[in-house]
């Protein structure tokens, strides 16, 4: 159930329809529509991540490394949009306004809100949610690739999404190997 | 002495996806039976597939390689914790547990595929680690064969549920790669993309 709900909003989010209950006409049909999906969520991610960098609320060693992870985000959202533009389609707009991105992480489960951010521990606790919401996304699409090929790619992103995690985990919980690798098997919150 | 889990439950939220994908005449059908409406019987061009592939002999070939790395680095981790430091030593203790639940987790993949799973070799030829160092960078090369041999195995095997439990466990050797790598004084998270190559 617990897949099933994740598929639900992550398809609204792809729909840009955003109420849960339009997350059945929006369910993918075609790979292009499950990468507009995935592109959605991660254009969100990179949106948390630019609001959190201009927050003013990181230290100068957690800027260092949420830039490097922000730049990790825009080659996967780079790597989307030209296999989207390859299945014929434009890829979608980002959130317009701090209020449509929180929206949107309503929709999909996600409890902390960008217009909520008063400390660096919001900040990487916010960043923490948003990855486990990529790599919800990525999980979730997994079994549903035609191309094979696209799953590839998603499995490899997923890893990074991973790695992401337990380096935010790490600036969160310095030293603490269980917060930062929590699990065997990584397959997010979406 | 190190023991292996048991076999992947079939109750497990794993099992339940592998269950649920497996009964749905295709993705978008799963998505729409979980909203808890009815699903179209139409199969439009370039959808998603419309009817699961039964796993097969090469799929089970392909998972037993798996679990062959799996059981490799069960191995390594078990003779390589004694020569690490204290925070080396807790990193390992977790890494190792989680190895075994994959290797638990492939066993059951290799039986759904009709295969006989494979057990693990007596002895392993690791060379003679001595330090540290030796075994940090032992373990990077099996995490980093691993990932690179699920990457390769993913797009080959039949069922999407099994693709998905494929990830979801490269995904966590990609989080243990990361704090290797760390303990090593190199960049942990080096590329965009997890290829198996970093």
């Amino acid at each position: 159930m617990a897949v099933a709900a994740a598929g639900a909003g992550l398809w609204a989010i792809g729909a840009s329809a955003l109420e849960a209950g339009d997350a059945e006409a929006a369910a993918p049909q075609t790979d292009a529509e499950l990468i507009r999906a995935i592109l959605s969520v991660e254009l969100l991610v990179v949106f948390s991540y630019d609001q959190v960098l201009s927050s003013g609320k990181l230290s100068a060693d957690s800027e260092h490394v949420i830039r490097q992870l922000l730049d990790h985000e825009h080659t996967h959202v780079d790597v989307l949009s030209a296999d989207l533009e390859e299945l014929g389609q434009e890829p979608p707009d980002p959130p317009a306004s701090v209020e449509a991105a929180d929206a949107e992480l309503s929709v999909l489960h996600g409890s902390a809100r960008l217009g909520s951010l008063n400390s660096e521990e919001d900040c990487l606790r916010l960043l923490e949610q948003v990855e486990q919401l990529a790599q919800g996304a990525y999980y979730v699409s997994m079994s549903k690739f035609a191309d094979v090929k696209l799953a590839r790619t998603s499995a490899s992103i997923l890893g990074s999404e991973a790695q992401h995690y337990t380096a935010l985990a790490g600036l969160l919980h310095p030293g603490d190997i269980n917060k930062a690798v929590p699990g065997a098997f990584v397959e997010g919150s979406a | 002495m190190v023991s292996e889990p048991a076999e992947a439950d079939p109750a497990s939220r794993r099992g339940l996806l592998k269950a649920a994908v497996a009964g749905a005449a295709g993705g978008a059908t799963l998505l729409v039976a979980a909203c808890g409406g009815s699903h179209s019987s139409s199969s439009p061009a370039n959808t998603t597939t419309t009817s699961e592939p039964v796993p097969n002999s090469l799929d089970a070939a392909l998972l037993n390689h798996l679990l062959d790395l799996e059981h490799m680095g069960i191995a390594a981790y078990t003779a390589g914790i004694p020569l690490l430091s204290p925070a080396g030593r807790k990193d390992g203790q977790l890494f190792l547990t989680q190895e075994l639940s994959h290797s638990g987790e492939i066993a059951g993949l290799v039986k759904q595929a009709g295969g006989k799973p494979h057990k693990g070799r007596e002895t392993y030829d690791f060379g003679h680690p001595r330090t540290e160092e030796d075994v940090l960078k032992l373990l990077h090369r099996i995490e980093r064969a691993q990932i690179g041999a699920y990457l390769d195995a993913i797009p080959k095997v039949s069922l999407g549920s099994t693709r998905a439990a494929l990830a979801a466990v490269l995904a966590n050797d990609a989080q243990h790669i990361a704090v290797l790598r760390l303990s090593l004084g190199r960049r942990p998270i080096p590329t965009a993309l997890v290829t198996g190559h970093e």
